[in-house]
């Protein structure tokens, strides 16, 4: 075996390097796409309408100023079904409930929550300072858009809301598939 | 003012010159670890030792996979499993090779320990090689142990309480250390954790020091050669690392891999039902605990610590002791007699004890025979008041086997009719046998109650009339 040429040698060489590539492969493959797999997750179906959440009545609802309401969710989170909360802006202009804006409290920068600023009537975030009108238009500071409006239904004098989230950091509105 | 000390000019060859290997040596790492010369060239024999380092290192990657979707309480250790068997891609396959993949660790070891001592590679000077291998065989066990409950399933759950209860054995810290390992009054959340934590934490990296270790120790004493070769014969065939043995090294471990993707294709690693504690279950070690669980059947009552710890610790104290107690310089097994025998005589125990188990496992139907600690589940009292058992038994069994169980009325006309309260004749039953016989029936007189009765109030039969056993 000392006596092995220099050729024989290489090519022992080589076919070994090309074996444990060969291994090295069959054993990260599969562990890229084990870890991988949220890149490549299909959109989940929501059926339309399934998803809106009840945020109660209407007529608890502090008329013609912005609050901030808690609803729950019941979502998929990886192996368990879970209740998360979550917090919407709403604004109900007038009694008959025709006049309802409801927006996300994400803010479109780096996701902060929005806090509703009521001395200058302006959504302020916290975090890096980014500002919105009363409608949460952008009028200042880094966000790339406006805040985000929910899809909303009035059913039996209940507030029903589809929570979403969208992508951030980015000018278009995008809604995020769960 | 002090003077600077001067940098010491270091001669690099040229081979080494560049940016990367100029600053970084690699080049000098690479002919360290991979060009040491083998005395007497590369051999399938010497591939063992790398083969269970990749097989180690395939439990560290798809356990550190594992982690990624695994949550360990009492909720989630479950649910997270199933997730991770059914719903992540490959998850299967991740799981699979873990758990196969601890059943060809605990084989390569045995084989690679049988190998060194028939070789006699743990004569001087690598008595130390010998000692650290040893340690990494209970490191290696103690991780096959504490992993076998994460998945928090049926089996998990009474095999670690079988384990636990072995532990609480030993005498004077025994409970004290089945509480610490436990981590509370029962197996539960805090379980979970703890075992959690040694299973990804400290028994990995006990293993990984120890690893390092045992190859310094190797490589410091080079690869034990033949003995029947001389030294020149040996100088002659003498070739580096790489690539000769990293060749044999990568084929068996090409195969090793191969084995354990298809052995993982054909059986799906186990999942079975959710760890339920009002549930009575058979509970089993795996295979490579099998001779510890048939070496219990062997000690009872105030011995039962002998076949627990007593036995176990003594081969594990003498095997780890070996070198210093075989001063025998010579290395042909046909020169080592009382080696040999002590060997073969362990061997046969062990295998023997194995077979053993898994041959006569019909009779071992209760944990509670197999470890005193481990008490008899409790007949679960909520699903038998649901289909309510007593009145079952009264209407469909009490005819025959008499309110008590018995049977005594009718035994003069009908004497193949059991005693269902002997002890004796109920541990040659398992809880399946009695479901089957319920479910089929047996000529000529059982009848099938198939067609009458549903599986679950066939179970809560079984279960009651198991019960009748228990005093």
């Amino acid at each position: 075996m000392a006596q092995t040429s220099p050729n024989r040698r290489r090519f022992l060489s080589v076919c070994t390097s090309a074996l444990v590539t060969a291994i090295s492969v069959l054993v990260l493959a599969p562990v890229l796409a084990f870890v991988g797999y949220p890149l490549r997750r299909k959109a989940g179906a929501v059926a339309a309408g399934s998803d809106f959440t009840d945020a109660g009545t209407i007529a608890a609802i502090p008329m013609g100023k912005w609050s901030l309401l808690p609803i729950e969710l019941i979502r998929q989170d990886g192996w368990a079904k879970t209740r998360q909360a979550r917090s919407i802006w709403v604004l109900v202009k007038s009694a008959d409930a025709k006049d309802i804006r409801v927006i996300s409290p994400i803010c479109t920068h780096l996701g902060c929550p929005i806090g509703w600023n009521a001395e200058k009537s302006e959504f302020l975030c916290p975090c890096h300072g980014g500002i919105f009108n009363a409608d949460g238009a952008h009028i200042g500071g880094p966000p790339p858009r406006g805040m985000d409006q929910l899809d909303f239904e009035v059913r039996d004098d209940h507030l029903w809301v589809r929570w979403q989230d969208f992508r951030i950091s980015v000018p278009e509105r995008i809604a995020v598939q769960v | 003012m002090m003077d600077l000390e001067q940098p010491v000019q270091k001669t690099i060859s040229p081979a080494t010159s560049g940016f990367f290997g100029s600053r970084t040596g690699w080049r000098q790492l690479k002919e360290h670890l991979l060009l040491e010369p083998i005395l007497g060239g590369s051999r399938w024999a010497a591939a063992f030792g790398s083969l269970l380092l990749f097989n180690f290192a395939l439990q560290v990657i798809t356990g550190v996979l594992l982690v990624t979707c695994y949550a360990p309480s009492v909720g989630t250790a479950w649910q997270s499993v199933n997730y991770i068997q059914q719903e992540v891609p490959l998850g299967w396959l991740i799981r699979g090779v873990h758990h196969w993949g601890s059943s060809s660790m605990v084989i390569l070891l045995l084989f690679h320990l049988a190998q060194v001592f028939l070789w006699g590679a743990y004569k001087r000077p690598r008595e130390l090689t010998w000692m650290t291998g040893v340690l990494l065989l209970a490191a290696t066990l103690g991780l096959a142990f504490t992993g076998y409950l994460l998945p928090w399933d049926e089996r998990a759950y009474w095999s670690s309480k079988v384990g636990l209860g072995i532990v609480g054995t030993i005498p004077l810290i025994g409970e004290r250390l089945r509480l610490l390992l436990q981590g509370g009054p029962d197996l539960g959340n805090l379980t979970l954790t703890r075992f959690f934590s040694l299973h990804g934490f400290v028994l990995p990296g006990a293993i990984m020091g120890l690893i390092v270790v045992h190859l310094y120790f190797f490589r410091l004493h080079g690869v034990t050669t033949a003995w029947w070769r001389n030294k020149a014969d040996l100088l002659k065939d003498q070739e580096p690392f790489w690539p000769g043995q990293v060749c044999k090294d990568a084929l068996v471990a090409l195969v090793l891999l191969l084995i354990l993707v298809g052995w993982t294709y054909k059986y799906p690693a186990p999942l079975g039902d959710m760890a339920d504690p009002s549930k009575a279950f058979e509970a089993r070690p795996e295979w490579y605990f099998m001779f510890l669980f048939q070496l219990l059947k062997y000690f009872r009552g105030s011995y039962e610590v002998v076949g627990t710890f007593i036995l176990p610790s003594v081969f594990f104290l003498v095997l780890f002791c070996w070198p210093l107690i075989d001063r025998n310089p010579l290395r042909d097994p046909r020169r080592r007699p009382i080696a040999m025998t002590i060997f073969g005589i362990s061997t046969v125990a062990l295998v023997g004890l194995t077979i053993g188990a898994v041959a006569t496992d019909a009779r071992m139907t209760q944990p509670a025979a197999s470890a005193a600690s481990a008490p008899l589940p409790k007949p679960p009292a909520a699903p038998l008041q649901k289909v309510n058992v007593t009145e079952l038994y009264a209407t469909h069994c009490l005819a025959c086997h008499a309110v008590d169980g018995t049977g005594n009325a009718l035994r003069a006309a009908f004497p193949t009719l059991p005693n269902l309260t002997d002890p004796a004749w109920q541990k040659t039953k398992s809880n399946d046998d009695f479901i089957l016989r319920i479910h089929d029936g047996k000529d000529p007189l059982m009848p099938a109650f198939k067609d009458k009765l549903s599986q679950e109030q066939i179970n809560a039969l079984a279960t009651y009339v198991r019960a009748f056993a228990v005093k």
